[in-house]
């Protein structure tokens, strides 16, 4: 698929985000969709493994630091389960040291805030081109 | 003196002889003064040449005078005394006396003085035989002052090393660490009253056991066994060795262990020097900073990831040509990463303060590096053409990116300071087993008293304090990066002719 087309693929969900931090879970929001993929955002990380389950999207994108449920604890416990063993997380955060704790835990990928959304685009072109 | 042998030898007839004896008296360098006692005053009436060269008077102001003229006003001295009492008792006599020259300086005068007699028995001359001993007196002087002076100093070095006892008695028992005495088999000799203190132990539980016996075994680790047991062979000392435990009594603590050899010959050799510290509250300080820095960083960069993705949303969903939004867009831009310049540069601080600014190190193409900056500046910043001259062909171990921010940091503030010019010139150069790099504006410079100071933390030079922005932070920390690679960084900069600001590399060629 192209996914630099507005075509909506409003039936499986490509893109999940999950972000603990509104104004940066909106922003996400809107880059995914500005190419036309279908996304998902979940504020609460608690709720996000549940969420998968039921739906596994292609491309995670997560943050490290969160209440309730740290980041990399979830993308341990992702990648400790092979129904996940397809999903591409991308880790992004702020935290000084994130990078080694996102890889460590087992992301694909690390984006270190503040990104520019064209390292976001390109991974998304990327993932999702992939398939 | 009995008769003078002269008198009866049957030289004492001969002029030639006679004429002899004057002239060997008159060669001598000893003064000779005969006086006749028979006569009022007992005055003098001979003396050799030397008696004039000694005391500076001439045949005149001698002959005929009694000897009292040389002591000038010293009269009270007692060698005067003696002197009268050799001549009333006709005796012989060898004196030291206070002497005074026509100029009236002073000369030591060692004096003897003998009788002569006549068949009578009387007292009919004296014969004075006279030494200048000033210089072996002052000697003398000199060696009384300086053993005086030697007694002093050893009884001062006494009560110094007395005191000096005393004083580091003081300082072991009122200092704050630990202090351990260790016999070469690792058995506590003494320790002073902070450990007591620290461990809340008494001296009888602590001198005379082994280290590694002490508490609940807390030392008997065999890392710290191994370091301790090489101090003594090696004289390595152990530093900042931490011990995390339980201890009796104290509960949870962080120690901090340091070990020398004392360097004492005799009595003190072969002993180990053992100071432990409690950093427990340091380290959980340390730790909350450490927090502090991860949040502070971690809060700061957060709503400037969302500023920076909507700006450039904006500048996605745009419509095209609309040349104001376009520079609006452009200027937030440049604000945004501005701010962002600003957190990465207080955290760089806040990691060298506390010692977390890592340096990687990888190899890379120096010269490459240059220009890859260069280009990213020249890209933002177009009023100063940034020409690069010479190159160091150098593949340079050491962190890329820290150096670059180095770089970049040096060029920005020589475009910054330089308003109204057009260029800035980089130079590249090899040295002797270093690389430099150089750049040169030709803005207002800074003078002699600032250029000390540009690279201290939070130092802004007055003058351009607000005109232009700043932390004042950019060139501490790029001397903290360039020491760290074991570099040096300086300015040369005359006030109005511009500034160079120029640092060098340890690097050899492989």
């Amino acid at each position: 698929m192209n996914v630099k087309s507005n075509t909506m693929d409003t039936g499986n969900k490509k893109v999940v985000v999950c972000d603990d931090d509104r104004g940066i879970l909106d922003m996400l929001e809107m880059i995914v969709e500005s190419v036309g993929v279908s996304v998902w955002t979940e504020v609460d990380s608690s709720k996000l493994l549940l969420q998968l389950e039921t739906d596994v999207p292609k491309l995670l994108i997560i943050d490290l630091w969160m209440p309730n449920y740290p980041g990399d604890a979830i993308i341990r416990k992702l990648r400790a389960d092979a129904h996940f063993d397809d999903l591409y997380i991308l880790c992004i955060s702020a935290s000084l040291n994130g990078e080694q704790i996102a890889m460590e835990a087992g992301a694909d990928q690390f984006l270190a805030k503040p990104f520019d959304i064209g390292q976001i685009l390109s991974v998304l072109d990327r993932v999702l081109l992939e398939n | 003196m009995t008769d003078n042998p002269l008198k009866n030898s049957a030289y004492f007839d001969d002029p030639e002889m006679t004429s002899l004896i004057y002239a060997a008296l008159d060669a001598s360098s000893t003064g000779i003064i005969i006086t006749d006692n028979r006569l009022p005053d007992n005055p003098i009436i001979y003396h050799n040449k030397a008696f004039e060269t000694i005391t500076g008077y001439n045949t005149t102001e001698i002959i005929g005078h009694n000897c009292r003229f040389l002591q000038g006003r010293d009269r009270s001295q007692e060698a005067r005394e003696q002197i009268r009492q050799a001549l009333q008792d006709g005796e012989d006599i060898r004196i030291e006396i206070r002497n005074y020259t026509k100029k009236n300086d002073l000369f030591w005068n060692e004096l003897y003085i003998s009788p002569i007699t006549n068949a009578k028995g009387e007292v009919t001359h004296f014969i004075g035989v006279q030494n200048n001993i000033t210089a072996r007196k002052k000697v003398e002087e000199q060696l009384v002052v300086e053993k005086e002076s030697i007694e002093r100093k050893v009884a001062e070095r006494t009560e110094n090393l007395r005191m000096s006892e005393e004083y580091l008695n003081s300082i072991v028992e009122t200092i704050r660490e630990s202090l351990v005495v260790l016999d070469p088999n690792l058995n506590v000799l003494t320790v002073n009253e902070a450990f007591l203190r620290t461990f809340k132990v008494t001296r009888s539980e602590t001198i005379g056991l082994r280290l590694y016996d002490l508490g609940n075994r807390q030392w008997d680790i065999a890392k710290l066994k191994n370091l301790l047991e090489e101090v003594l062979p090696s004289s390595n000392p152990v530093l900042g060795f931490e011990v995390e435990h339980k201890f009796p009594h104290i509960g949870h603590k962080i120690m901090m262990l340091n070990a020398h050899r004392v360097e004492l010959q005799g009595k003190f050799k072969d002993r180990i020097l053992l100071a432990i510290e409690d950093v427990t509250d340091r380290r959980a300080i340390e730790k909350r900073k450490d927090d502090f820095l991860s949040i502070a960083s971690h809060e700061l960069k957060t709503p400037l990831t969302a500023v920076k993705g909507y700006m450039q949303l904006i500048k996605r969903f745009m419509p095209e040509n609309n040349p104001k939004l376009t520079d609006i867009i452009e200027k937030s831009d440049n604000q945004i990463e501005r701010l962002q310049k600003l957190i990465a540069e207080l955290l760089d601080v806040s990691k060298i303060q506390s010692g977390k600014l890592d340096i990687h190190h990888d190899t890379f193409d120096f010269d490459k590096m240059v220009r890859d900056t260069i280009e990213n500046i020249q890209l933002n910043s177009d009023s100063h053409k940034v020409v690069l001259r010479g190159e160091t062909n150098a593949q340079y171990d050491g962190d890329e990116t820290h150096i670059s921010q180095v770089v970049g940091n040096l060029i920005s503030n020589a475009i910054k300071y330089s308003p109204g010019k057009d260029r800035v010139e980089v130079y590249l150069s090899t040295l002797k087993n270093h690389i430099k790099f150089s750049v040169k504006d030709f803005g207002f410079g800074i003078n002699m008293e600032d250029q000390k100071k540009v690279f201290d933390r939070f130092y802004r030079v007055d003058s351009i304090q607000k005109k232009f922005a700043g932390l004042g932070v950019g060139l501490y920390i790029s001397e903290q990066i360039i020491t760290q690679h074991g570099g040096t960084i300086w300015v040369d900069s005359d006030a109005g002719e511009g500034a160079t600001f120029s640092f060098i590399l340890p690097h050899t060629e492989k």
